[in-house]
């Protein structure tokens, strides 16, 4: 879940400019930022909001917090029974859903228009009246599910342990993109009542959230709507921004994993940039150039020519604190995960010696182009329209930053991708983790 | 007391009034009602035939210049010999590895430069061509598009190259015990010669002996404009549409199809419970059901009504095992509706201890819902869900034309949709227990049970449901 969550938000990470989004954002005096986007198309309005707080807000020892509170939200508030949340909004014929990542939780709800005001009511219950009854019994019941999603994606996935070994080994354990979003089993045992109220009071205030409608929706209508259930929620205090860090690694180091798989499977990381800095764009574009498509080079050499791996991927995972940058490849049954890292290597060697083709980069720049349009068309949900407006708005304090960031990608040169590999894949510097079945350690790269 | 003095004291009050409720505290203790119903929008459909057979239907959707189109062929893994499962979706895949003029990088390549993503695959009712495309190159996407449905070369070396890639994925999934389950259950329900006894992708053991003969002879035999339509939903007038079309596929030759012949699946006639061992697996995947229904049945509005209330997330089956009894992390239902009746099916994973306890809650409620009628407080709630839905299924245009394919493979009306809402609104709760009789059959399911065979096989016995038969990951009794 982790995993696909960071694809998704590398893949959301710009849009197209001929195209006007429009959108009325403002805010209300505790701080609540709205941003309204019409859309009659069909009778469905989008609620989607996000808390600028992810798991890079936790300290040492409290791991855990941010996604366990995407939990908690959904246990009922002051006037909103437990289940019910789920209840009222999938009678509605809704659907629901939330997220935890390292900088961000968002929640959506996705309704018939006749049913607005429902989903702004327990929006706001939440928001504003949910520690009243957050009881230890609720806590204890959340923690439990919670070890047990870990238990269920995690320990018990194939392959599910690759992001915590990666996430340890990139980031010293004073970082918050140290340990997973999801927390360590020890930190979740430990948390109390209090922590987490503490937690919630601090960030999941007005002032620290974002709240976009989208759909089918009379502006005037809405915001008396939402004057009326946000505007008596008061404002909590004032959040320090966070502030990037991003370390420097500066040795290879190799992992094994033993796991109950059938084929092998290779992860290659290194660190990166955060998001929207300036090296993000060409970074983007390599992981394009190396993994999307038959003709980019690692499926290219890997999986179409050499046939030793089953699939390859990379991704440029640019954060708010950090980034990295990961390579993820299987094996064929019997191919050694050595066989595939030189493989890796030799390609990614050769960009940082001869750069990418001009058609390679225009390639890449038409895909993101289009695809920026294609997101469109979808209003509510992850990564539809309300969710990259409150993304721009939260990152960048524009919901409106579509052409901006477009623009970020068109301008990038061949080289600046070239010097991109030589600047961040390093030769030395990088986590490399073989994941293996149990008793083929012999499989494993190095 | 003098006028003036009660008129100010009327304003007063007035004045009052009004800031009071301006600053009272709302009262949250009620939830808001919806607002008036909201007016379905429904695609206004639109069609045209070329003399090849070919059928056209056109949605005008203006909102962004996209387009998508949708290749629908009438034939699917349906057609699939047995022995030979898998054919279908391989025929598919074969598509953009080569044509007369393109090698398979070169149409990856071209398509991928506009920004155009396309993509082949097959289902049980047909095989399928997808393409979203921005507006602006629709006339060239179009024309690599057509030149993979028209002109696959087949090449021998990408067969061999795709067959191993499925052939790793098969094994790949032997860790999977969902995946097991529900394989043998497929299986088991429907008997061997049934094409819905296979997965779409076949098995490790049909996959190996598909040659590449098989794949030329499945698109000579199924491939044709009279067997085919082509769903086109976006920024696009009826008149644009049909000229993209004619001057693509327009001169591809007609041919005879030999009809499908129907398939007779074997009825059991009792329960039988089929137990797949997992050394120490922490949960045991179940499945439960039977043979459901075809998707052209009038009872498709109250099978829907009623999967609802038994199967849905909020569903009886997921309150009851989940949310009551917290035995799984979710358990739901299904029937799948195709050309001839899929599989009704009932699955949880559930915690190991408790499979006895949760085969008994399943039972209850597939028996609760023939034996007693619904409620009306009930009944009105899963309705009402299952019409405000409607809505989202028409917002993008790869929804509509999903949509749209189901027009064209089950011959249903053009009215269809138009009518949805007044033929859901119609059903009742007799309805649907007359719905659960007939398709919900208590005493002839067949279950399957992935799980670790020494902790969960006593406690099943004693439950004397049915049958107890022992096989292995494949299937095979042993």
């Amino acid at each position: 879940m982790f995993k696909y969550f960071l694809l998704l938000f590398m893949i959301i990470s710009n849009s197209f400019s001929q195209l006007n989004i429009k959108f009325e954002k403002y805010v209300l005096p505790n701080g609540l930022n709205v941003i309204l986007h019409e859309d009659h198309s069909v009778p469905i309005v989008a609620v989607n909001i996000w808390y600028h707080v992810g798991s890079g807000r936790e300290k040492v020892g409290k791991s855990g917090f941010a996604h366990l509170f995407e939990h908690m939200l959904f246990q009922g508030s002051q006037n909103v029974e437990k289940g019910d949340h789920f209840k009222l909004l999938q009678d509605a014929g809704g659907t629901v859903n939330g997220s935890t990542n390292t900088d961000r939780t968002n929640y959506w709800e996705v309704v018939p228009s006749n049913f607005l005001e429902l989903a702004l009511f327990l929006e706001s219950d939440r928001m504003g009246f949910l520690t009243e009854t957050m009881t230890q019994d609720k806590l204890d019941n959340q923690r439990d599910v919670v070890k047990n999603e870990r238990r269920q994606n995690y320990e018990n996935q194939p392959y599910g342990m690759a992001s915590k070994v990666i996430s340890e080994n990139l980031y010293p354990p004073d970082h918050p993109y140290h340990w997973l979003t999801i927390g360590t089993q020890e930190d979740l045992s430990n948390a109390t009542l209090d922590d987490v109220k503490d937690f919630f009071r601090e960030y999941y205030a007005p002032n620290n959230a974002s709240l976009c409608i989208g759909g089918d929706i009379n502006p005037k209508d809405v915001k008396i709507l939402v004057e009326k259930y946000f505007g008596e929620i008061p404002s909590g205090k004032i959040i320090e921004k966070v502030k990037p860090s991003v370390p420097a690694l500066t040795e290879n180091k190799y992992l094994l994993l033993e796991d109950n798989v059938q084929l092998p499977r290779l992860y290659i990381s290194w660190i990166t940039e955060p998001h929207f800095t300036d090296g993000e764009p060409a970074l983007d574009i390599l992981a394009d150039v190396i993994s999307r498509g038959k003709n980019s080079r690692l499926y290219k050499s890997l999986v179409y020519e050499k046939q030793i791996a089953q699939d390859v991927m990379a991704y440029n995972n640019s954060a708010e604190i950090s980034g990295s940058f990961t390579i993820v490849a299987t094996a064929k049954p019997g191919i050694s995960l050595k066989q595939i890292e030189e493989a890796i290597y030799s390609e990614i060697e050769k960009i940082k010696a001869g750069g990418i083709t001009q058609r390679e980069l225009d390639r890449s720049k038409n895909e993101l182009e289009a695809s920026s349009i294609y997101r469109l068309q979808s209003v509510g949900g992850f990564g539809g329209k309300t969710d990259q407006l409150n993304r721009y708005n939260v990152f960048m304090g524009d919901p409106g930053y579509f052409n901006k960031d477009l623009e970020r990608y068109r301008k990038v040169k061949p080289d600046e991708v070239k010097n991109a590999a030589n600047k961040f894949l390093k030769q030395t510097g990088k986590v490399v983790l073989s994941i293996v079945p149990k008793d083929k350690k012999e499989l494993q790269a190095q | 007391m003098n006028k003036i003095y009660l008129k100010s004291v009327v304003s007063f009050i007035l004045i009052f009034v009004l800031v009071g409720f301006a600053v009272a505290q709302l009262d949250r203790s009620v939830e808001p009602q919806p607002g008036p119903s909201f007016k379905m929008s429904i695609p206004k459909i639109e069609r045209a035939t070329l003399d090849n057979g070919l059928r056209i239907v056109i949605v005008e959707h203006r909102e962004l210049p996209v387009v998508q189109v949708q290749f629908v062929l009438r034939s699917g893994a349906d057609a699939d010999i047995s022995e030979k499962a898998g054919v279908a979706s391989l025929t598919a895949d074969m598509l953009d590895e080569g044509t007369k003029t393109r090698t398979a990088l070169q149409i990856a390549d071209e398509l991928d430069f506009i920004g155009a993503s396309a993509a082949t695959s097959a289902n049980y009712d047909a095989s399928i061509g997808s393409l979203l495309t921005l507006k602006e190159h629709l006339s060239k996407a179009m024309e690599i598009f057509s030149d993979i449905i028209l002109n696959p070369n087949f090449p021998e070396n990408e067969f061999e190259r795709l067959k191993s890639e499925l052939l790793t994925d098969l094994l790949a999934q032997k860790v999977r015990p969902d995946i097991i389950a529900g394989n043998i259950f497929n299986a088991k329900v429907f008997g061997s010669q049934n094409p819905y006894s296979q997965s779409i992708d076949g098995s490790e053991e049909t996959v190996k002996d598909i040659s590449l003969n098989d794949i030329k002879d499945f698109y000579g035999k199924y491939y044709a404009p009279n067997n085919a339509s082509v769903i086109i939903v976006g920024d696009i007038t009826k008149s644009e549409a049909v000229a993209v079309v004619k001057q693509f596929f327009g001169h591809w030759k007609k041919k005879e199809i030999s009809p499908l012949k129907l398939f007779n699946p074997q009825i059991s006639t009792e329960n039988k419970i089929y137990l797949i061992n997992k050394d120490n697996a922490p949960q045991s995947q179940i499945r439960i059901g039977n043979i459901g229904i075809e998707r052209r049945s009038p009872d498709f509005y109250a099978v829907n009504i009623l999967n609802q209330i038994l199967g849905a997330s909020n569903g009886r089956l997921f309150l009851n095992l989940r949310e009551a009894k917290g035995y799984t992390y979710g358990a739901y239902a299904n029937f799948a509706m195709r050309k001839s009746a899929g599989p009704f099916v009932a699955y949880a994973g559930v915690k190991t201890e408790v499979t006895d306890s949760a085969l008994v809650e399943f039972f209850k409620e597939i028996n609760r819902i023939r034996d007693e009628i619904v409620s009306d407080t009930e009944f009105e709630l899963y309705k009402t869900a299952v019409i405000q839905r409607l809505p989202r299924i028409f917002e993008t245009p790869a929804q509509i034309a999903g949509q749209l394919m189901a027009l064209e493979l089950f011959n249903l009306p053009d009215d269809f949709f138009s009518t949805l809402v007044e033929k859901y609104k119609a059903i009742t709760p007799i309805d649907i227990q007359r719905a659960a009789q007939k398709y919900l059959h208590p005493k002839n399911l067949t279950v399957v049970i992935v799980g670790d065979v020494k902790s969960i096989k006593e406690k099943i016995e004693k439950l004397g449901f049915g049958k107890i038969i022992l096989c292995d990951e494949t299937g095979k009794e042993l």
